[in-house]
């Protein structure tokens, strides 16, 4: 029986992690054996590391994505929760017609919405800009966060804060330090949910952007060819996709049983 | 409260203060919502009707349906579609079977569960483009790890991505990679929620496993799974960014998915009105699968 389950181990760690091991072996290959098809490098170098930290296209890309996710994660999230309160407390009408927008912009492809947004954005002047990302990315990540924040607060036992205030707490008092501490988790767990949707966006990074101005690190990647024209850029390219792989991967590491409870949440409890 | 010398009722200013509340704390996502996706799906709508292009300027001519009926009659969507289709298919039947195995596996254990469900995360929180990449370079014909596999096995090498029937299968395995981890977690929710007591009593009455497996989980989990199921298969029909980084619809046109096709419409083509009618035609076929998601959901929420 134990055997049995360290295959199935076994079997389970190569086929999510053989991938990932590739192209971080890949990433150290020197030129010479990056074609040898070894999953251990038989020569180890930094070079690829080093190559495209020194590329201007990579650096600003890596600027772009960073200050852009950032900012259209702060924004979604503080919208997000103002209006998943009032979806999770408050009874208003056009509730229903808030919950099922934001559903159908869930589901929506948005393939068919990047021609229009292209045309839109051009006409003000916002096309190739940071706010030219950051509007669709906020926009399109909130039914995301609605829905896991609704979810996390309909949850959270409201009546203690009365129970605070029966006790003698001031109105802000039963927010900061009873409903605050209670709600954090879950306006946590939104935010590295949109954060990553934000992080591996590709097709508004690689439709609404022409420029290295405001292009991401999805879309520089498409589009990167190495230090010269004449090398073979796959060490660069490997060595930048575990970059902006690495905070993924921390996520996972440290926030697991959040982004499940978000991610099961999210798609199904709706 | 019929009294007219009482306070107005505690009830009702709160109600009322509360319709404010809410109105200034969903307006500004309302009003995102609306002008960044709600507007240029109208205004997608409109040029759908007209033969305006974004680069060539110029006023855009009112063409009525003649968009729609272009797309519809376009032996190159047609096949497109059926690519689609067989990718859907293909890779959501795939992820579902595996993604359930594993679950049912991993559920009848006790120990080692988290680090599993850690390992397990890392595909699908990973980029698209990243997950080509990775595999764009392990099924690479010279240098690919896949190949080198199959080698050192005594097998022969595979031009993965550039034949027309692999191309497609890699797409779907790659896909079934990155996804079977979703179906697994929301199978494995599944799972752990069917009570304990009733695989007891049916061990009392000696069923066989298969039996219970039966007559049990599967009727239990299924719902929730079909649900999983469906939310894949919207997701899958929206593909574009792995087809763009893996195959670029290659080769030939042999990987081209709907939504690949109205991208190069739109941008390399800009054709704007047929890709604007195009997209809304995905958008129909997208609002008709939610509408079945949406009724599955509230049926089980029901139950």
């Amino acid at each position: 029986m134990k055997l049995r389950w360290g295959l199935l181990d076994a079997v389970v760690v190569v086929f999510a992690l053989l991938p990932v091991l590739w192209i971080v072996s890949l990433s150290f290959k020197t030129t010479a054996t990056l074609t040898d098809g070894n999953l251990i490098p038989r020569e180890w170098t930094l070079e690829n590391y080093r190559t495209i930290f020194q590329t201007d296209q990579f650096v600003r890309a890596l600027v772009n994505s960073i200050g852009i996710a950032l900012i259209s994660t702060t924004i979604a999230v503080v919208l997000g929760t103002m209006a998943a309160y009032a979806v999770a407390r408050l009874d208003f009408p056009g509730k229903g017609a808030l919950v099922g927008v934001s559903l159908l912009i869930a589901m929506f492809p948005q393939v068919s919405l990047v021609s229009p947004l292209f045309d839109i954005e051009r006409q003000l002047g916002i096309f190739d800009t940071w706010l030219g990302l950051i509007l669709p990315y906020i926009t399109f990540s909130l039914p995301l966060a609605i829905y896991t924040l609704s979810a996390f607060f309909k949850q959270i036992p409201w009546d203690l804060e009365k129970a605070a205030k029966m006790d003698g707490a001031t109105q802000a008092q039963a927010f900061r330090k009873v409903i605050a501490p209670l709600a954090a988790p879950g306006v946590f767990t939104s935010a590295i949910l949109v954060f990553i949707f934000c992080w591996n966006d590709f097709l508004f990074a690689i439709s609404l952007t022409s420029t290295e101005r405001s292009r991401t690190v999805p879309a520089a990647l498409s589009f990167f060819t190495g230090a010269s024209q004449f090398e073979d850029p796959t060490g660069a390219i490997s060595a930048a996709a575990v970059v902006i792989t690495i905070p993924i991967i921390l996520f996972v590491l440290f926030f697991q049983r959040r982004i499940v409870a978000g991610l099961t949440s999210g798609a199904v409890k709706g | 409260m019929s009294d007219p010398v009482a306070p107005p009722a505690p009830g009702r200013s709160r109600r009322v203060s509360d319709r404010w509340l809410a109105v200034g704390f969903i307006s500004p996502a309302m009003l995102l919502l609306l002008s960044m996706s709600v507007f240029p799906l109208l205004w997608a709508l409109y040029l759908s009707f007209t033969d305006y292009s974004a680069t060539r300027g110029g006023p855009a001519r009112w063409i009525g349906f003649g968009n729609y009926t272009a797309v519809l009659t376009s032996s190159q969507v047609h096949q497109r579609a059926l690519t689609t289709l067989i990718y859907v298919v293909g890779a959501v039947a795939l992820q579902t079977v595996l993604g359930f195995t594993i679950a049912y596996l991993i559920s009848r254990r006790t120990h080692g569960r988290g680090l599993l469900t850690t390992l397990f995360l890392v595909p699908m929180m990973l980029s698209p483009v990243v997950v080509g990449l990775f595999w764009r370079f392990m099924l690479d014909a010279q240098f690919g790890v896949v190949n080198s596999m199959l080698g050192s096995l005594g097998l022969g090498q595979v031009e993965w991505l550039t034949q027309r029937r692999t191309a497609l299968l890699s797409l779907v395995v790659v896909d079934t990679w990155q996804w079977t981890p979703f179906i697994m977690l929301i199978a494995l929710a599944g799972l752990t929620a069917v009570p304990k007591y009733l695989y007891e009593a049916a061990s009392i009455d000696r069923a066989s496993e298969w039996f219970r497996f039966r007559t049990i989980t599967l009727p239990l989990v299924w719902p929730l799974l079909l649900i999983a199921v469906l939310f894949r298969a919207i997701e899958a029909f929206r593909l574009f960014d792995l087809v763009y980084i893996l195959t670029s619809g290659g080769p030939g046109v042999s990987t081209e998915t709907l939504s690949f096709h109205v991208y190069k419409v739109a941008f390399l083509g800009f054709n704007t009105g047929t890709a604007s009618a195009y997209g809304i035609l995905m958008v129909l076929v997208v609002i008709i699968l939610t509408q079945l998601y949406l009724r599955y959901l509230n049926k089980l929420k029901e139950d």
